[in-house]
């Protein structure tokens, strides 16, 4: 037991050991400021044409000349503003965390999260958060992968779901915040940032605790709501969100098969309210559908006389209106014939 | 007498600053976090929770950082 403890202890003092060299190492390579010579450069040499025109008289092309001076003039401006953020971003920064501090923080990580594990070669702290639930939806637990030779750079850590839970929509989300093992920071990226390069380890972890625990609903890469998908109303399949159809009458969901076009202004309708030409059999929404006055059965315009009337029952009324023959009536007597 | 405090709420601070001897957590949280409620933040005294009225010695690290943030 005693040997386990000191192996352990040994493993983590050499990776706080490599920690501090490595932020070491980064806080030398971001000292390094180089001035913004050659935009300097230019302006000084645009600024003599302005003179040289001015000595000549040249109005107008000194006025041109002093326009082009702007653009050099505000690439200086962006480039010193850029050092002078620099420098004081560094100045507020403490100065990099001692072996000790980094050693406590790999010690008190141990005693706050479920599970933690270093590589001295992968330059790897990985540590395991407790199951995230949001909104009653389990997304499972966490491993939070920092590969500390990787601090100072875009990509130093990653968020890896360990029994994933993705969206119905997209498998590369397995968190509401997370996407292809990227978490976005928001809130969380200037403290973020700023325990990174100054070694304040355990801080970085409840911060991205924080972060895997809470749920912004206005900015998520897909919302809880939708993590499992929506069921299209007629077939019943649940559909992805970039396959969803929404009836245009009573904005329901449909899938993309079973959603129905309307024939004459191209509305997507559900079954419910989608109508079908008794005469042609073309697909049409409720707005578009004409009733036939008599049989009260829906068709299409075209397919409608006079809009009234469907073919079949027009047929009828045309039939009924047509007099009927004499040998066939026994009302009309024949006339007596005349005496001989 | 100086500790060693880290906010890591917003844009965050760490920094040693000079507090009132016999100073206690919950008083120190008052101090620079005064329209926060200590139940949303984990505060930890040399990386360890502790009661809300801990005495703080010199040298303490005192850190807070908010159980509630949003990413995008």
């Amino acid at each position: 037991m005693d040997q386990n403890l000191a192996a352990i202890r040994k493993l983590l003092l050499r990776a706080a050991e490599r920690i501090r060299d490595h932020l070491h190492q980064t806080q030398i390579q971001s000292a390094e400021i180089v001035l913004p010579d050659d935009q300097w450069n230019q302006c000084e040499a645009i600024l003599r044409r302005i003179r040289l025109a001015h000595h000549r008289g040249w109005r107008g092309a000194a006025a041109a000349v002093t326009e082009e001076l702007s653009i050099p003039i505000a690439q200086c401006t962006e480039s010193l503003k850029e050092i002078f953020q620099r420098l004081t971003s560094e100045r507020s920064s403490r100065a990099i965390t001692t072996v000790r501090d980094i050693y406590a923080d790999l010690v008190a990580l141990a005693g706050e999260f479920d599970d933690v594990s270093i590589g001295l070669t992968e330059t790897l702290v990985a540590v395991t958060m407790a199951p995230v639930v949001l909104e009653g939806v389990q997304l499972g637990r966490f491993q939070v992968r920092l590969y500390w030779g990787r601090i100072g750079t875009a990509n130093p850590y990653y968020v890896v779901a360990l029994a994933p839970n993705p969206a119905r929509s997209s498998e590369e989300t397995t968190h509401p915040h997370v996407i292809n093992d990227r978490l976005c920071e928001r809130d969380g990226k200037v403290p973020i940032a700023r325990a990174l390069r100054e070694g304040r380890l355990v801080d970085f972890f409840h911060v991205v605790n924080s972060l895997l625990h809470t749920y912004n609903p206005a900015s998520a890469y897909v919302a809880l709501s939708d993590w499992e998908g929506n069921a299209c109303v007629d077939c019943g399949e649940t559909i992805a969100a970039d396959d969803e159809c929404r009836c245009d009458a009573c904005d329901v969901v449909v899938c993309d098969r079973c959603v129905l076009t309307c024939e004459r202004c191209e509305a997507w309708c559900c079954s419910e309210c989608s109508r079908r030409c008794g005469s042609c059999g073309v697909d049409l929404c409720r707005r578009c559908a004409a009733e036939c006055e008599d049989c009260h059965r829906a068709f299409c315009e075209t397919c409608l006389s006079q809009s009234v009337l469907c073919s079949d029952c027009q047929e009828k009324q045309n039939d009924e209106s047509v007099p009927a023959s004499p040998s066939a009536s026994p009302e009309i007597a024949t006339a007596p014939a005349p005496p001989a | 007498m100086k500790v060693f405090f880290i906010n890591n709420d917003g844009g965050g601070f760490a920094d040693t600053i000079e507090v009132a001897d016999g100073l206690t957590v919950s008083k120190l949280f008052q101090e620079r976090l005064p329209h926060g409620a200590p139940s949303d933040y984990l505060i930890r005294v040399n990386r360890q929770p502790v009661a809300a009225d801990q005495v703080l010695n010199p040298g303490d690290r005192v850190s807070i950082t908010p159980t509630k943030i949003e990413g995008a």
